[in-house]
């Protein structure tokens, strides 16, 4: 069960049985509405071009600001939405096209954790059928009463009592919803776990409490997460490396020192500068940051990089041609024309 | 304490009830608080905390089932609570007392222009002309940041982004001049380099202004890059009240230091964060004596009894059995018989 988790690169020198996931310029846009008749259908470019690897027992970071696409790329390696082009690879095997009962069967091998525990649990369900439910679905288990012996190791595992199983969700804080969706998305053992934000609306001393669970869960069962946030305190702690969205392309990915310690492209620099760090007089304030009131966005059917029109060192080049991910050492790529 | 003018608000033990079917819950159980002008204080706490119940309180917006059970809120040393306090409260509210909310989505009204709801406080508190009040819009459009003012007003709130709501909800809340702003969660809602512009804006609004503001957040980053002054909630209680650079350098509370351990931090990194077991108090059946006392790693029999808030610096006081530094005044401060 256990793997140890790897050090890995972005591309090339990973090993292929090291891979878990890896990802080829996945695509996603959606139609435009109101074309008219005989005019060309127009769309909105939500990803573009995403490549990345994830490796077993690893933590992939991914932040991004609101609608930069973080969320839909989650959705789209659990091929709950269609992709307009690019390739997924899950454990050799490409699952791109796969279809219907195939797609079922990969469910067992990739789960969700959502950001809400609060909206994504049935209230009417007990706890016991909420996390026997999964099982039940799969045809791990004929009942409820079948699957108790595997439900309760399964609170074991999330550090919830066992006595739980017979309750409702009323009653249960944040914290502890939030283990029973872990609990939920455990049961069918994946490998591979998308956690959506998944401490955003939890308090900070109960946040801590559930970093702790999926980092022991991650030793002692070897999971890969793609760790979805916008709080680089948390990313930082949690993941091994982190991909930096903008305007739904990847714009930086690199081992956490790296971005961290250097970071490469001015959208990074801005978003690590703008962080509030609790100690008073801890951030400098800098001008690296956009220009007061703009949130200026650069229309996506337009070829370039789509920071530009905020960032203070762009040139003629970044309107014209779009910078694609570039290494700037074996562990750490950006997509900058300045480097 | 000592000097003569009064803080401009001032809370004196005040519990805030809300009776519901299952009994009656306590949100704030005996807070006592100042803020003086022009001061910037931060009120930290995790959610049930007590710190928007606070915020309602001072605002006048504790509605039924809620009720202020006991205490005394003062404005200018004066009551601004029960009928003795209505004249007073209903002259400040909305004026020198004002309030920006956590959701600039759901604050604005979507179908009116944002020119005509700054405008709407003008003419209603100051009573000044629709021309006056237009030009005073464009003034306060102008000074929270957003450009071309003058167009900007006759558009829908659909039609500026998260960061831009919040000014002009910041805008509303300066347009009387107030002396005290309370701004509840105002940048939870907004992505962090929009976080840093309002918060900027606010400080820039306050030195302009000599303005006091009580910043509500569970951001301690927030905290300690805004505020002079921090007082931390937990179970509807004050916990600790000290200068910023006290609560993050040499915190006294076992809470405020858990709270400070159990935040990642972008500027280092800890093998294992540490965790404060268990959960909040539940606000039904809260313990009777230190709320935070069966989570607390170095709770003693002495905490079943309520602690006092005891003086742990010049201007720092914490409702702890416990306090790690025992406070000795300064013999400057000690006066001679």
């Amino acid at each position: 069960m256990f793997a140890p988790p790897s050090p890995s690169a972005i591309a090339g020198d990973l090993q292929a049985q090291e891979r878990l996931l890896s990802v080829t310029d996945l695509g996603v846009r959606y139609a435009v509405p109101g074309a008219g008749f005989g005019q060309p259908q127009r769309y909105f470019e939500v990803l573009d071009d995403i490549t990345f690897d994830i490796a077993r027992g690893e933590t992939l970071g991914l932040v991004g600001e609101s609608g930069s696409g973080k969320s839909t790329i989650g959705r789209a390696l659990l091929r709950r939405i269609k992709l307009s082009s690019g390739r997924i690879d899950f454990e050799g095997r490409d699952i791109t096209n796969l279809e219907g009962e195939e797609v079922r069967q990969l469910r067992k091998r990739m789960q969700l954790i959502f950001q809400d525990p609060y909206a994504s649990l049935n209230p009417r369900m007990s706890v016991g059928e909420l996390i026997a439910e999964p099982l039940i679905v799969h045809g791990l288990a004929r009942n409820r009463d079948d699957a108790r012996d595997r439900v309760l190791d399964l609170l074991d595992c999330v550090s919830l009592p066992r006595t739980t199983i017979d309750r409702h969700l009323h009653g249960f804080s944040g914290g502890q919803r939030q283990r029973i969706g872990i609990a939920r998305a455990l049961a069918l053992q994946p490998a591979f776990i998308v956690a959506d934000e998944p401490v955003s609306a939890l308090d900070v001393s109960v946040r801590a409490q559930v970093i702790n669970l999926m980092q022991d869960l991650q030793r002692s069962m070897g999971l890969s997460y793609l760790f979805i946030g916008h709080d680089l305190g948390v990313i930082r702690h949690i993941s091994q490396r982190i991909a930096i969205i903008h305007s739904g392309r990847i714009i930086e990915i690199g081992d956490r020192d790296s971005i961290y310690q250097r970071p490469q492209h001015p959208y990074s620099r801005a978003l690590l500068a703008a962080i509030p760090v609790p100690v008073p007089g801890g951030r400098v304030k800098s001008s690296v940051a956009a220009p007061a009131g703009s949130r200026v966005e650069v229309s996506r059917s337009l070829p370039g990089c789509r920071y530009r029109a905020r960032c203070p060192v762009a040139i003629a080049r970044c309107s014209e041609e779009t910078p694609r991910l570039k290494q700037v050492t074996p562990t750490h790529a950006v997509a900058c024309w300045q480097h | 304490m000592i000097g003569s003018t009064p803080p401009l608000l001032e809370l004196r033990n005040v519990c805030v009830n809300f009776d519901t079917m299952a009994g009656t819950a306590q949100g704030l159980r005996g807070v006592s608080l100042t803020i003086d002008r022009g001061e910037t204080l931060g009120l930290v706490g995790e959610s049930g905390s007590g710190k928007s119940v606070t915020a309602q309180a001072i605002m006048g917006l504790i509605e039924a089932p809620g009720r202020i059970a006991s205490g005394d809120i003062l404005w200018d040393g004066r009551s601004i609570l029960g009928p003795k306090g209505k004249a007073l409260a209903q002259s400040i509210r909305g004026k020198k007392l004002s309030m920006v909310f956590q959701n600039p989505m759901t604050s604005l009204n979507p179908l009116m222009t944002i020119g005509a709801q700054i405008q709407e406080v003008l003419t209603r508190h100051l009573g000044v002309s629709r021309r006056q009040a237009r030009e005073r819009a464009i003034e306060l459009i102008d000074m929270v940041g957003i450009g071309m003012p003058e167009q900007r007003l006759d558009q829908l709130p659909h039609e500026f982004s998260g960061g831009m709501r919040q000014r002009v909800m910041i805008a509303i809340a300066i347009a009387c001049e107030p002396e005290l702003l309370v701004a509840d969660e105002p940048t939870t809602a907004l992505d962090v380099t929009v976080q840093a512009q309002i918060l900027d804006l606010l400080e820039e609004i306050q030195r302009r202004m000599n303005l006091a503001v009580m910043l509500i957040t569970h951001d301690l980053g927030v905290v300690a890059e805004t505020c002079h002054r921090v007082a931390v909630m937990y179970g509807g209680q004050i916990m600790e009240d000290a200068p910023v650079q006290d609560i993050f350098n040499k915190p006294c509370h076992p809470y405020t230091r858990g709270l400070i351990r159990a935040t990642p931090r972008v500027d280092q990194v800890n093998e294992r964060l540490w965790s404060i077991e268990g959960m909040p108090p539940n606000l039904l059946a809260p313990p009777p004596g230190c709320p935070f006392m069966p989570r607390c790693p170095s709770a003693l029999a002495l905490c079943e009894t309520r602690p006092p808030s005891i003086q742990t610096g010049a201007a720092s006081i914490a409702a702890c059995w416990n306090t790690q530094t025992t406070y000795h005044s300064e013999p400057s401060h000690v006066r001679t018989p």
